[in-house]
């Protein structure tokens, strides 16, 4: 099985391969990420932000993919998801990067979001969006953090569907 | 009659060089896992670090609690006052496996 991630910025493919990814794509430069505001999108962008009817709109879009830029315990934002039948991408750098009381209640963010993904049956996978190499993960830390964040179902698939979704062929 | 102690070793390399053989790193890197597990869940896991080379190091933790260590291991951003990341590359039963695994 084939573990993909996104981050904000370039890896060579061995330190990619040495971290077990089959690749980290670049934002911005290997994937089109853009605001979900704007109208157009191009082919296979990925929206990204918090306003709920705006990332909801984007997904409507055939080849639109939908990132969450942090926790969002939203179950009207959730249930769109769920009804677009996408994989909705989690940054979950905030459990890494914060500290002390923030992190905690970030982690609570984090696993109230995923358990109304788990209700709604909507598909969720956790990214990095690492600004530098000291918030990347390996994909062993990422699939136990989101084992422990409660990412639905076997963390493995949680990991490779970003390559699938994004139409790469194994 | 006593249970022989089974262990579990991670394989884990740093995203800046740093000496793991000196001890006073060592005992920054036990404080922060300390911080990041919790007393009770830090004494279940005993863990021992093996300095392997600049950017590696091998930990030694109590079998079935090497889920612990690696989210302890994600959670630390910091030993020594340098700013670095830790990735866990690989888990063992055996630290020749990981020996194997080292960068050359």
């Amino acid at each position: 099985m084939r573990f993909y991630d996104i981050a904000n910025l370039r890896t060579e493919s061995s330190f990619s391969k040495r971290l077990g990814f089959y690749r980290i794509y670049q934002a911005g430069i290997e994937i089109d990420v853009q605001d979900a505001g704007k109208q157009q999108y191009k082919k296979k962008a990925i929206a990204t932000g918090s306003a709920e009817n705006l990332l909801a709109r984007a997904l409507k879009e055939r080849n639109v993919i939908g990132i969450l830029p942090k926790a969002q315990p939203s179950k009207r934002l959730i249930a769109m998801v769920a009804d677009s039948n996408k994989v909705l991408f989690i940054n979950v750098n905030d459990a890494i990067r914060q500290e002390g009381k923030a992190q905690l209640k970030s982690i609570y963010l984090y696993r109230k979001t995923l358990q109304y993904c788990r209700k709604s049956k909507a598909k969720a996978s956790p990214i990095t969006l690492a600004e530098s190499e000291e918030y990347l993960l390996s994909a062993r830390q990422l699939m136990t953090m989101a084992k422990f964040l409660g990412f639905s179902g076997d963390e493995k698939e949680a990991l490779s569907i970003l390559g699938v979704a994004y139409g790469e062929k194994d | 009659m006593a249970k022989r102690i089974k262990n579990r070793y991670l394989l884990a390399q740093t995203s800046v060089p740093i000496d793991m053989s000196l001890i006073e790193n060592q005992k920054s890197l036990e404080e922060k896992m300390l911080k990041a597990l919790g007393t009770a869940t830090y004494s279940y896991t005993m863990p021992k670090i093996i300095p392997a080379s600049q950017n590696e190091f091998i930990l030694r933790v109590h079998r079935n609690t090497e889920e612990h260590a690696i989210l302890a291991l994600s959670f630390i951003k910091e030993i020594s006052g340098k700013r670095l990341g830790i990735y866990t590359i690989k888990t063992s039963g055996t630290i020749k496996s990981l020996r194997e695994k080292l960068i050359k």
